[in-house]
């Protein structure tokens, strides 16, 4: 990436459910991103989303970077753990970002709008990996606060980390290069 | 498959989505000796969820449980309460109810004909590989749902788990001029889902046809959607209140959902197939003349033809929305008043996929003292069974391949929710060892 991924074109799309534990983590990180946009500290379009793949191909269709924030389910991967692929290197780990709605997802998203060239210019993903995603349960106490620690370092969080490989075991770890320790 | 040869088809569980399922099937000499349909749907948690709430969070709490239905969660709901506290939604407001509930049918059928189910009939593993072939009805799909979307954004408050509906009618009525944004995208959006039920119409339908009991609402005057009374090809013709006298939940093994049978009969079928072929003569203009050209049977019977029949109801909710918002006019206030106070009140609308019954008890304050929900999911599950029971003898000697993917897209004619768990499950079949020592190859 050659330019700083927080311009006032720049997209952040948060994906989760409030209602499935640590699967809230990209809409609370959303909403603090928000706070920040709003505040004047930073300067970009913040949006929620289901992360229905008809959405997220509606949001992000003629964009040039976009940001999505999204809980990731890597049983080998420790809880908390921020990975960053490159959404347009693909392909993403098949079972990873295994809850949004209804199994038409972010992956989803990407692979149909690659199809129907429908992919913005750039498409940065963070993963944050969670270990809880019951029905009810909220985001668990780790996941806040390492959503609040990502947030409080954005964006240089990704311009450290960005390009990386799209493959979960080898992707690039904030919290393994210290940033979120 | 040989008659000496016992076949096990075993459908994975894979918790990943609202409506989890998984299937196993046990064949033995050409027969289906088991059929399990497990589900594990998330609203018993809820129904305790509600318990101690108050009414007037029914609408928004029951909103959350399924992510392409929220709208029938928020429609039973608020009818029910409305009914136990003795609360009358008159027009413009119920129109607008019923506008919203077009925006989720759009939505839901649109994702379910495009990037469910015609991907079965076209020989696609799934909706990504189908638009690589067919980018141009992909395209459409993705048209037709984006203007359902619009709809529930507008009249909703949000395109994801509206927050706009409230006890007595919305927070907030939209501007006519904000309704009118709607018009030209529905109407572009209509052309495009007539092209689509030309397209569906033209699909190879396995020869296969069942006629379970049909349960539906039905309207004196419309397609039904929020309200009517519920009534079945059997001679069923009732009220929402009289619902539990009717219809009973009985527990199986081997699934968390509860099976609903017809009380001294069985299993049937709530859905598109049913609200057609009791309803079919309330359909819009466009809607309706299309059904009768390509489905001239007058009792639909091929279960792999609902297909046909989401896309006709897409043309009638297209149909339905914009006379809506042709004649809309803007309530002079958002909600009608009401008091809290004890009472009990049912409800039943007809979700995309089928009937979502509803019942509460509340207190003085309008806490919920009990809640009661019924899902379409729950209530197709047995008629699903039998459909696999039925479908399954005569193609005993296809490949195992062949036969899974038959059981699956026999669920897809029913269900969405069911039909995305099992369209991404690890799919395992299993052929165990038969009474005779004959080992499946």
């Amino acid at each position: 990436m050659n330019e700083s991924p927080e311009t006032a074109e720049t997209l952040v799309i948060g994906i989760g459910n409030d209602f499935r534990g640590d699967d809230a983590a990209g809409l609370v990180a959303a909403r603090a991103l928000r706070s920040r946009s709003l505040s004047g500290r930073t300067s970009f379009e913040v949006c929620e989303s289901n992360g229905s793949a008809f959405s997220l191909m509606d949001l992000w269709r003629g964009r040039g970077r976009v940001v999505v924030i999204d809980a990731l389910d890597v049983g080998s991967r420790p809880g908390g753990d921020i990975l960053i692929l490159d959404g347009l290197q693909g392909p993403l780990p098949q079972d990873a970002f295994v809850l949004s709605t209804h199994a038409f997802g972010l992956k989803e998203a990407i692979d149909l709008s690659s199809t129907l060239s429908g992919l913005p210019k750039e498409l940065i993903i963070v993963g944050i990996v969670g270990k809880q995603f019951a029905m009810g349960d909220p985001l668990s106490a780790e996941l806040a606060h390492v959503v609040q620690r990502m947030v409080s370092e954005w964006p240089r969080c990704l311009e450290a980390y960005v390009p990386a490989i799209n493959h979960v075991h080898g992707s690039k770890s904030l919290k393994e290069n210290g940033n979120h320790a | 498959m040989s008659d000496s040869k016992t076949k096990t088809i075993k459908v994975s569980y894979l918790a990943r989505v609202e409506g989890e399922g998984a299937l196993h099937v046990r064949m033995r000499k050409g027969k289906v000796e088991d059929v399990q349909l497990k589900i594990f749907e998330p609203p018993r948690f809820f129904e305790a969820f509600l318990r101690g709430r108050n009414a007037l969070e029914a609408p928004d709490i029951t909103a959350r449980i399924c992510g392409i239905c929220p709208v029938a969660y928020q429609m039973s709901a608020v009818h029910a309460v409305e009914h136990a506290l003795g609360v009358t939604v008159t027009e413009p407001l119920r129109d607008l109810r019923r506008l919203l509930y077009c925006g989720e049918w759009i939505e839901s059928h649109t994702l379910h004909v495009y990037m469910l189910h015609a991907p079965d009939f076209l020989g696609f593993e799934d909706a990504m590989g189908m638009a690589k072939s067919h980018p141009k009805e992909v395209q459409m799909g993705l048209a037709i749902k984006k203007a359902g979307n619009s709809i529930v954004s507008v009249v909703g408050g949000r395109e994801v788990h509206p927050i706009n509906v409230k006890v007595g009618g919305f927070h907030r009525a939209p501007r006519p001029g904000e309704v009118r944004t709607l018009l030209e995208p529905l109407q572009r959006a209509l052309a495009m889902a007539v092209d689509t039920v030309r397209w569906v119409a033209g699909f190879s339908f396995p020869d296969f046809d069942r006629e379970p009991e049909f349960v539906a609402l039905r309207h004196p005057t419309e397609y039904p959607m929020c309200d009517g009374r519920v009534v079945s090809s059997e001679g069923i013709d009732i009220d929402a209140v009289q619902f539990d006298d009717q219809f009973a939940e009985i527990h199986v093994p081997y699934t968390n959902a509860l099976h609903s049978v017809v009380k001294g009969r069985g299993s049937y079928l709530t859905g598109p197939l049913a609200r057609f072929n009791l309803n079919r003569s309330l359909l819009a203009t466009t809607a309706r003349s299309l059904a009768d050209e390509f489905l001239l049977e007058i009792i639909v019977k091929s279960p792999f033809k609902s297909i046909i029949i989401r896309s006709i109801e897409i043309v009638h909710a297209l149909e339905e929305a914009i006379r809506i918002i042709e004649k809309y006019r803007e309530s002079p206030a958002p909600s009608v008043p009401f008091t809290l106070h004890a009472g009990a009140g049912a409800a039943v609308t007809e979700a995309p996929r089928g009937l979502l019954y509803h019942r509460y008890r509340l207190s003085e304050d309008g806490t919920i003292l009990d809640a009661k929900i019924i899902p379409p999911t729950s209530q197709n599950q047995k008629s699903i069974e039998d459909d696999l029971r039925d479908l399954l003898p005569s193609r005993a000697a296809l490949p195992k391949g062949e036969l899974t993917h038959l059981c699956e897209q026999a669920i897809r004619n029913h269900d969405p929710c069911i039909s995305c768990a099992t369209h991404f499950l690890r799919l395992e079949i299993h052929d165990v060892e038969p009474s005779d020592g004959t080992v499946m190859p």
